[in-house]
């Protein structure tokens, strides 16, 4: 149960979000377009870390929300204008949550290896829903042609159109979601939630209805995995039905285990480190021919970090910092 | 007569074709304890398991303070009043002592959906957190890892737990397993200490401890009933000599070491 981070910790992460918070001034597109993706991934990837990191739910399907709410999002943006996001964020966030809602109700009553299968199988549900109907463009995916605006009357406060307003939002974001969750880590309920994944026999005993508490961290996960697709959905404009796919899942499980599992900050470094390394081995400079290749360095490189480290990067930087004792 | 705060009536349960336990009746008063004997696999710690909710009972009937609850889930029983310990260490081994007795002592809030104040944050829940250590001798220990701490004391924390739920009826399932000597008179006096105002179901093996405190004896053979009563009864029982007790009783009744 210790969720504070330690003083090197929460160092290391100021000093981190400091330093792409210089990213825009460098004014290369591709890089700040890469790292709004590596960053809308990496809350994606933390939301996920609270099931699995923190609620003991070890979810296959959480691109559902993911693609879920891009969706939602190319379905109210019209053609020839901007969306308003004051509206348009909590009807993605609400659709999301109700999917949620609804998923988890039913695969929270399941545990382990049947958990992973039917989050798995709701999500490929969805996959084929919008694979396969005309609603947003079948396979081909569809545009969102005008991006997100924030506006009050005729003044425009925020247009995700702007690349550097999209990169500040998503950095902000990342700050606001890690601590809020700190937060809710460290409450009653983030507690009871810990607790459970633990030991959840033990909880039942305890007199909590575990079942209940699985489900809100169900629905609270799925909904901010929401909200990581309404940006990733904003930084192309476009969606397709890959973004609700088991392979979409699979990415964002790698990034929390790359990251270290129930860290919280980890699965933000997972992000960055997976995306990163991926470009790294991309290079024909860095790599030679193997660039042709990079899945397989990709996976030699997943490997090396299970193998090797304890609890992927934000582990070793746990370790490395030193934890917080005594917490109560 | 006191209150009978909980009534088991011929309650049975079957695994497969095996009868574990078999229209075993019993009944548990605030101020007394009950203590259960009998030897391995004769359905002592299923017993238990019916009356916690942990299993439902496959016939008979479970009143608590004159109300059903026969096959009502383990978490409902448990805010009712209804505590239990396991026999095998059950506890959150990489929380510290404190959180282990605060996720017992918080279970009796209304409701954990509370998201923002830290954890620690309510009074109430606290003081019981730190009663329950207390009381079991484990305050020294309060912020130290469960999973490092001496054996003897992971089963203190299952009764400090226990405490920290603040239940009527305490269903203890061999308290004493594994515990050193000094942590074993430790406990049977905690025992006594909390016993007048709980209702105690025992189940032990060491009879020096079941007679030091049982107000009630029932000795289980096979899943059924052999025989219940006073103690010092059980301890004459030709029949209970014969079935069980044999030399252990001997040994409790003496002046063993």
């Amino acid at each position: 149960m210790v969720n504070a981070p330690s003083r090197g910790i929460a160092a290391a992460l100021i000093l981190l979000a400091l330093a792409l918070a210089l990213v825009p001034l460098g004014g290369d597109k591709y890089w700040i377009k890469l790292v709004t993706r590596m960053m809308v991934l990496g809350i994606f990837a933390m939301s996920l870390d609270l099931l699995v990191g923190y609620t003991g739910l070890v979810s296959f399907g959480h691109a559902a929300f993911f693609g879920l709410a891009g969706y939602v999002l190319h379905l109210i943006s019209p053609d020839d204008a901007a969306v308003n996001m004051l509206w348009a964020l909590p009807a993605c966030l609400a659709a999301t949550a109700a999917a949620a809602a609804v998923i988890g109700a039913l695969s929270v009553r399941t545990r382990g290896i049947y958990f992973i299968m039917v989050t798995l199988a709701f999500a490929q549900m969805l996959f084929y829903f919008f694979h396969d109907s005309d609603l947003a463009g079948g396979s081909d995916g569809a545009f969102i042609y005008v991006k997100p605006v924030v506006q009050l009357g005729d003044w425009v406060l925020l247009d995700l159109g702007g690349r550097t307003a999209l990169y500040y939002l998503a950095l902000a974001s990342q700050v606001v979601i890690y601590a809020g969750l700190v937060v809710m880590l460290r409450s009653p309920f983030g507690k009871v939630i810990q607790g459970i994944k633990i030991n959840e026999h033990r909880m039942r005993a305890l007199g909590y209805n575990v079942y209940v508490y699985k489900l809100v961290s169900f629905v609270i996960g799925g909904t901010l995995a929401g909200y990581a697709g309404f940006l990733f959905a904003s930084i192309d404009g476009f969606v397709s039905p890959e973004l609700l796919g088991w392979q979409e899942s699979g990415i964002a499980l790698v990034m929390v285990i790359l990251g270290g599992m129930g860290t919280l900050f980890g699965p933000l470094i997972g992000a960055i480190a997976l995306l990163g390394v991926e470009e790294l081995f991309r290079d024909r400079a860095v790599v030679g021919v193997m660039a042709e290749h990079w899945q397989i360095l990709m996976g030699g490189f997943v490997i090396a970090v299970v193998l090797f480290l304890n609890n992927g990067l934000g582990g070793l930087l746990v370790r490395l910092a030193g934890r917080r004792e005594g917490e109560r | 007569m006191a209150e009978a705060l909980l009534q088991a009536t011929a309650v049975s349960r079957n695994f497969g074709g095996l009868r574990a336990v078999d229209g075993v009746s019993l009944s548990c008063e605030t101020g007394r304890v009950h203590a259960v004997i009998g030897p391995n696999g004769a359905g002592k710690t299923t017993l238990i398991n019916l009356l916690s909710g942990d299993l439902a009972p496959s016939a008979g009937r479970i009143t608590y303070k004159g109300r059903d609850i026969t096959g009502m889930p383990a978490h409902r029983i448990s805010r009712l009043g209804i505590g239990r310990s396991y026999q095998r260490t059950n506890i959150f081994p990489e929380f510290t002592l404190w959180q282990n007795c605060w996720l017992a002592a918080q279970s009796r809030e209304a409701s954990s959906l509370r998201f923002v104040a830290p954890a620690n944050a309510q009074q109430s829940v606290r003081a019981r957190t730190e009663t329950a250590l207390s009381t079991a001798g484990l305050e020294a220990k309060a912020d130290t890892a469960a999973r490092a701490v001496s054996y003897g004391e992971q089963r203190q924390l299952e009764i400090a737990m226990l405490l920290a739920m603040d239940p009527d009826v305490l269903l203890l399932d061999e308290p004493l397993a594994g515990m050193g000597a000094d942590e074993s008179a430790y406990v049977i006096d905690l025992i006594r200490r909390v016993a007048p105002d709980h209702g105690i179901v025992l189940i032990e093996h060491d009879m020096d401890a079941v007679f030091a405190v049982a107000d009630t004896l029932t000795v289980m053979v096979d899943g059924v009933i052999l025989e219940s009563g006073r103690p010092d009864d059980i301890r004459d029982s030709a029949r209970v000599r014969e079935a069980y007790l044999g030399d252990e009783l001997g040994g409790a009744g003496g002046d063993g070491p």
